[in-house]
């Protein structure tokens, strides 16, 4: 949603059109316990302004606010993908009708948890901001508001730790691309 | 395929969140937006304050008139102007967006439950609920059907008013139960009329006037 510098900002109609949106992205990070919390508290901090149209669209600008609630809860974000990774690889190997998709699937799931829990929070912020909010570059720059060429060095090395870890699960090989 | 699309597969996916948290989020924003807006100063503030000063010698001005008057027993003057009108939560406005006032019915408190009878004879129907605190959620129920949404002060559309398009429903009468509850109700638990009832009894009647009007274009 394009909100144009003449226009003061309709929290309605931007509550109306994020929230659901934003409430998944907490709930996938952290819980869904906490996204009922945080994601109310996101439009709350918007309410308070901040909002400068010159730097894009709202829809960042709201991620950016709910990565940095996020970030209160470190702990507790790495804590869940480690718990992920574990389940994911053990589930993984339980099953007594084990297919090959669903080894490399729960593998896969339990290698880039395991990835995700040791990336630094600054590195894991960039790279779920692309892969959940499916930003670019400039977008994740403006929602976290640093410099464009940061954004690229943080998704650069986190790119390099999750290839790390997904080893030799490799989904092209496996067929899981469609 | 690269990594990032396989690490966005990979996280597990939720559920969008429930219709009370949604409700509770937007009733938090809706407070939050009403205290920053009377918190606001005005930029008229010296006008208010000289039209104020001078609405408070016009009053003075007229009861001592009206004295006057009551004592030599001539006619007092007009009154200056006529009262606001009543909140729509204390008695809906006659027109809705454009359509008209069929029935309607108003409750003191929330957590409490009103029938409403009406008989609609166009398919361009609203079931509109006033609701004094912004974010409250109402239950609507007639018949086997029920629906829920939130409402306040400017109003909230039930669902049901869309049934307007089914054969049978127009013509004849119609009996709608509703149910107002405050922001903070787990509405979410409410199946039917009597969960609706039990959520009532559980929470008692709480502050919070509200009101149900039936509209249609006949």
């Amino acid at each position: 949603m394009n909100v144009p510098t003449h226009q003061a900002l309709d929290l309605d109609q931007i509550f109306d059109t994020y929230f659901t949106e934003i409430h998944r992205y907490i709930a996938r990070r952290l819980s869904r316990d906490d996204a009922d919390d945080l994601a109310g508290e996101v439009f709350l901090i918007a309410a308070e302004g901040g909002y400068e149209p010159s730097r894009g669209d709202v829809k960042p600008w709201l991620y950016g606010i709910a990565t940095k609630l996020i970030s209160r809860h470190h702990r507790g974000e790495v804590r869940r993908w480690r718990a992920l990774s574990r389940t994911a690889e053990r589930e993984a190997h339980s099953h007594e009708d084990t297919t090959l998709a669903r080894v490399t699937a729960g593998a896969l799931t339990g290698r880039l948890a395991g990835a995700l829990a040791g990336l630094n929070r600054g590195d894991r912020d960039v790279v779920l901001l692309v892969a959940l909010g499916g930003f670019t570059h400039q977008e994740v720059a403006t929602a976290l508001e640093i410099p464009y060429g940061t954004v690229a060095s943080r998704l650069s090395r986190a790119r390099k730790r999750l290839r790390l870890a997904l080893g030799d699960v490799n989904p092209l090989k496996e067929g899981h691309d469609g | 395929m690269d990594e990032i699309t396989l690490l966005a597969q990979a996280i597990p996916d939720e559920p969008p969140p429930s219709a009370e948290t949604v409700a509770r989020a937007r009733a938090r924003l809706s407070a939050r937006h009403r205290t920053a807006r009377s918190a606001r100063p005005s930029p008229r503030r010296r006008w208010g304050w000289t039209v104020g000063a001078a609405a408070a010698t016009a009053a003075v001005v007229t009861a001592v008139a009206v004295s006057v008057s009551n004592l030599t027993g001539v006619t007092g003057p007009a009154p200056l102007a006529s009262p606001p009108p009543s909140p729509a939560f204390e008695e809906p406005p006659h027109a809705y967006k454009g359509l008209n006032l069929l029935s309607a019915t108003t409750a003191p408190r929330s957590a409490t439950k009103k029938r409403l009878r009406f008989h609609p004879t166009s398919e361009d129907v609203k079931l509109v609920i006033f609701c004094q605190e912004p974010g409250s959620i109402f239950f609507t129920h007639e018949g086997t059907s029920g629906a829920t949404g939130t409402c306040g002060p400017d109003g909230g559309l039930s669902m049901l008013a869309d049934k307007a398009y089914e054969p049978g429903w127009l013509g004849r009468d119609h009996q709608v139960t509703v149910w107002v509850f405050p922001p903070d109700a787990p509405v979410a638990r409410v199946s039917g009329p009597k969960a609706a009832d039990r959520l009532a009894a559980e929470f008692g009647e709480r502050a919070g006037a509200w009101s149900v009007a039936a509209y249609d274009a006949g």
